[in-house]
């Protein structure tokens, strides 16, 4: 880190200390840190003597900053420019390995800063530890460094993070050695016994059970004991005296002294008149934990402590939490609810009290009573009442909750708890019941405004059928929100029964809506940009269904918009939109095909409330690719393989029928081999040409009935059909050029599967006999001409 | 007609000037030029120059000088001043204080000082140096601020350096140095 950094960031830690403090004699170096970094920057060194003496001063001046912050202002600058010069003072370490002063500046640095999120957020801790445990192993390391390290190591640890805890755990054994190293040297040193009491603790928190916390319970006692008869009791050390009652409850090792050290605690804090809230009320939570607040002692310690009385202002105490503990081990029910009403009338959103409260309606509630405090107290409950408070409530008690609130308020304040409180939950969120309470509520209050309120909460939510129409219902009626609408009813229009017919009325009244087809129409053009749909690109494309004239394809990849009417985009097929000699026909479901597409605004007459409809916008760019090995059954798979003869792929591009005519000998007048075969799904005959090279001629041939030998009946021909001779002819039909079986065909004797083993060469007759699946080779109707039947 | 004529307010000074005075230490005064010290101001502070508007040696070597109220802002008392280039290979500060400082004896305050050509020890060296002087009360941490002055280290010791006499032997880093308590 350069100096001029350092220098910067001072300058940043002078602005924002609150005015005055610059007088301050602590932080009155920092001008003195601040102009000798300037000098170290005027003189464009780093590392020389100057940075030197400016490190050191500027850990010292962070050391004593964080000791004497007495406000938030300044303690925020501290620990800004903490985070600011970290690693100035990580190298610093590293120059001057002697000087300690940057060590200890870490060292409070992590404790000044443990509440901070960049402390763990900026992953260095390890790095700071390890440079504190190497400077506490230099001889000269003292008590002052030794206890910051501790105590930075024991603030981090607090925290319920894995790695933190990890990183702690690494860290507290060179904190270890050298407070014991130090405590050779110096047994008599206050702060180093204190460090070794929270050191003890430490190691009985770490314990894997209680009978191995036994030794380092016993330890922590021995010394702060020992420290109590030499130096009596400060507020510090009878903190630790409560970490350890409570330490002692959390493992299940309570006794009877238990309450005997606590009562003694307390009398001390009497006795010096620093008598301190939290204190007390960790000793008394730790009683309580161990069974051993009862209601003798809570007496005494309600009079000890002059608790038994309320205070007269309304102005919340710090004692309330503590005297509610007592309350409650005294049982007085009524005491109790008085310090809760008191507490909410002076802090309207203290959450506490306000549980407290509603356990207390909601007890009334079970046994059929009303509520026991006056609808003001009933309202201030009801908004003090934090999620916790209501994030477990069954139906039941949220039904009978929603019916005392009716009762006090009417159907508007229950309706506003149940939308507004109870809704934000999430695990509230996905019970239905809880929706059709709201429901009905939103009903009785008979207003828009409600409907329109609840429709705004169910978004994304499962709330039941019913919720979901009333909702898409209302916001269709008032012409609110028709996204919403459309979301809300998408999955309702699908269904069946009279709610599903309502929902597809509003959906239909709901399409012509102009703005949500303007949102929609904007959405499907945005989603065709980020597909490159009117790109002129070639797009993946997948055959999912097919007719004699058209075959629909739908766009592969991303799903579209929820506002297009299909999962994917789809295009519809024609024979015109192929390449030269590919029929619609020789498509089939599941075939690949790379084509560009363009989008086009749909019209009302034709594409009802389609909103883009899509087609092929460049015949020549479409290839047929093989269809997916994966995707197709075992049985097609091999009608795939072969169909690459028929279909080129991306590797071998369309052939033109024409030019191969003469090389298969189409129209030669010379009957030549095929193999015709029976499509019984549609019922008619058709026949391939397949060369010696494992290729097909590219267009299907035509073959009429009377064609077949005598005797030789069209079903019998099968799937995979017969070898035949026969002769085939070439006719022009408009731009089209078809192809026929001319006169009878004769039947190639012999089993065509062994024929062609013992005759061919291997691979050679492989291809035409094998699963010659004509089926799978396209619906062939080489003259059906396609109509525009439909839109995609 | 009289019209409005807006009034530049960043035009003149902010605030009202100020009288500072410093004393010149390990300096020779004869180096200590107005230029010089406006120079390390700026460096030290961000005052710009035109900021000093009078600049005098005073008596008993004492320096006097006047900054411009919105520079006299900036200046935090009392502000201790590297002055490079001055003091030859040794580093030279001024500390710089206001007529309004209280005057304090700080008892933690002590000088190091050295006879030899050397540079200043570093504040480690004087740590371990410390520790070796009383194993028991002298530590690292014991070290508050370190800042060269000429030919000494003035050193801010915390109350546990209460120990040492008011004139005290050391060895630093191998150097035979004095540890001298100084009235501040």
């Amino acid at each position: 880190m350069h100096p001029l950094a350092t220098r910067e960031a001072l300058d940043r830690f002078i602005a924002a200390l609150p005015s005055g403090v610059s007088r301050d004699p602590t932080l009155g170096a920092t001008a003195t840190v601040r102009a000798l970094y300037a000098a170290a920057v005027d003189a464009r060194g780093d590392g020389g003597p100057d940075a030197t003496f400016a490190d050191h001063n500027l850990a010292v001046l962070l050391t004593n900053a964080f000791e004497s912050s007495r406000d938030l202002a300044t303690s925020a600058a501290v620990g800004e420019l903490y985070f600011a010069v970290r690693r100035r003072l990580l190298s610093a370490l590293d120059r001057d390995p002697d000087d300690l002063a940057p060590a200890m500046a870490l060292a409070m640095g992590i404790t000044g800063t443990r509440e901070s999120p960049r402390l763990r957020k900026e992953d260095r801790l390890a790095d700071d530890f390890a440079a504190i445990a190497a400077a506490l192993s230099r001889p000269h390391a003292g008590p002052r460094l030794a206890e910051a390290a501790l105590s930075a190591v024991l603030d981090v640890g607090r925290e319920r993070d894995d790695a933190l805890a990890a990183t702690t755990d690494q860290a507290v054994v060179p904190v270890q050695q050298a407070i014991e190293r130090l405590s050779e040297s110096l047994p008599d040193h206050p702060d180093l016994l204190i460090a070794r009491v929270r050191l003890a603790l430490l190691a009985a928190r770490s314990a894997k059970d209680a009978a191995a916390a036994l030794p380092s319970l016993a330890s922590a006692r021995g010394l702060l004991d020992d420290f109590a008869r030499r130096y009596g009791l400060a507020a510090v050390q009878r903190d630790l005296y409560a970490d350890l009652i409570a330490e002692r409850t959390r493992l299940g090792l309570g006794g009877a002294d238990l309450k005997t050290e606590a009562a003694r605690v307390i009398a001390l804090d009497v006795a010096e008149e620093m008598q301190s809230p939290n204190r007390t009320r960790r000793l008394l939570k730790a009683l309580r934990k161990a069974r051993l607040l009862d209601a003798a002692f809570a007496r005494e310690t309600m009079a000890l402590l002059h608790l038994d009385k309320l205070p007269r202002d309304a102005a919340e105490d710090p004692w309330d939490e503590v005297r509610a503990i007592l309350l409650d081990a005294l049982g007085d029910e009524k005491a109790l609810l008085q310090l809760a009403e008191r507490t909410l009338a002076a802090d309207a959103h203290h959450a506490p009290s306000a549980k407290r409260l509603f356990e207390r309606w909601l007890s009334n509630i079970r046994k059929g009573l009303s509520a026991p405090f006056d609808s003001t107290m009933a309202e201030r409950v009801l908004r003090a009442l934090s999620a916790a408070g209501v994030a477990r409530l069954s139906l039941d008690d949220l039904q009978g909750v929603s019916e005392a609130i009716v009762a006090l308020f009417g159907h508007s304040r229950a309706f506003s708890f149940v939308a507004d409180k109870v809704l934000e939950l999430r695990e509230q969120r996905a019970r239905e019941g809880v929706w059709d309470l709201a429901l009905a509520l939103a009903t009785e209050v008979g207003d828009a405004a409600a409907m329109l309120h609840l429709a705004g909460l169910v978004r994304g939510d499962k709330a039941s059928p019913a919720v979901r129409l009333a909702a898409a219902r209302v916001l269709v009626e008032e012409g609110r929100d028709a996204e919403l609408a459309d979301e809300l009813l998408r999955s309702l229009k699908n269904a069946r029964g009279s709610d599903a017919r309502e929902a597809q009325a509003l959906h239909a009244r709901l399409r012509n809506d102009p703005a949500l087809r303007e949102v929609n129409h904007r959405t499907l053009l945005a989603f065709e940009d980020k597909m490159g749909i009117g790109s002129g690109k070639p797009l993946k494309l997948r055959v999912i269904y097919t007719s004699p004239s058209y075959a629909l394809a739908e766009l592969r990849g991303p799903t579209a918009p929820d506002c297009y009417d299909h999962k994917h985009i789809r295009t519809m097929l024609r024979s015109d939109d192929l390449p030269e000699g590919v029929l619609v026909t020789d498509l089939k479901k599941g075939d690949g095909i790379e084509a560009p597409l363009r989008g086009q605004d749909a019209t009302q007459k034709e594409d009802k409330a389609g909103l883009r409809v899509y087609w092929v916008s460049d015949r020549s760019a479409v290839s047929i690719s093989e269809a997916k090995v994966s995707e197709a059954k075992p049985s097609e798979n091999k009608g795939r393989e072969k169909r690459a003869d028929v279909a080129p792929t991306d590797d071998a591009p369309a052939v033109d029928p024409r030019e191969v005519e003469g090389d298969f000998g189409v129209g030669s007048g010379e009957p030549i081999e095929l193999r015709v075969s029976f499509d019984g799904r549609k019922s008619r005959l058709r026949a391939r040409i397949h060369g010696p090279d494992q290729t097909s001629f590219p267009a299907n041939i035509r073959v009429e009935p009377e064609s077949l030998p005598e005797g030789l009946e069209a079903k019998r021909l099968g799937r995979n059909g017969k070898r035949c001779l026969g002769l085939v002819e070439a006719v022009d039909e408009g731009q089209r050029r078809l192809y026929r079986v001319v006169g009878a065909l004769t039947v190639i004797a012999g089993n065509p599967r062994r024929g062609a083993k013992s005759d061919a060469a291997p691979g050679e007759e492989e291809s035409p006999d094998v699963d010659v699946d004509v089926d799978a080779a396209a619906d062939v109707d080489a003259d059906a001409a396609p109509t525009e039947e439909g839109t995609p | 007609m009289i019209g409005l004529r807006e009034i530049n307010t960043h035009a003149f000074p902010v605030g009202r000037d100020e009288r500072f005075y410093f004393e010149a230490e390990g300096i020779n005064p004869a180096e200590l030029t107005p230029g010089r010290f406006a120079r390390a101001l700026y460096a030290a502070t961000g005052a710009s120059g035109d900021s000093v508007s009078w600049f005098a040696e005073g008596q008993r070597g004492l320096f006097e000088l006047v900054l411009a109220g919105d520079a006299a802002r900036r200046v935090i008392t009392p502000l201790t001043i590297p002055m490079p280039g001055i003091g030859a290979q040794r580093p030279a500060v001024v500390t710089l204080r206001r007529d309004t400082d209280p005057i304090t004896l700080d008892p933690s305050a002590f000088e190091l000082s050295w006879t030899d050509d050397g540079p200043a020890p570093t504040p480690g060296s004087v740590a371990v140096a410390l520790h070796a002087l009383d194993k028991a009360r002298l530590f690292s941490d014991d070290i508050l601020l370190a800042m060269p002055a000429g030919a000494t280290l003035r050193l801010t010791l915390t109350a546990a350096a209460i120990a040492l006499g008011a004139r005290t032997d050391l060895v630093v880093a191998g150097r035979p140095m004095v540890l001298a308590r100084i009235p501040r």
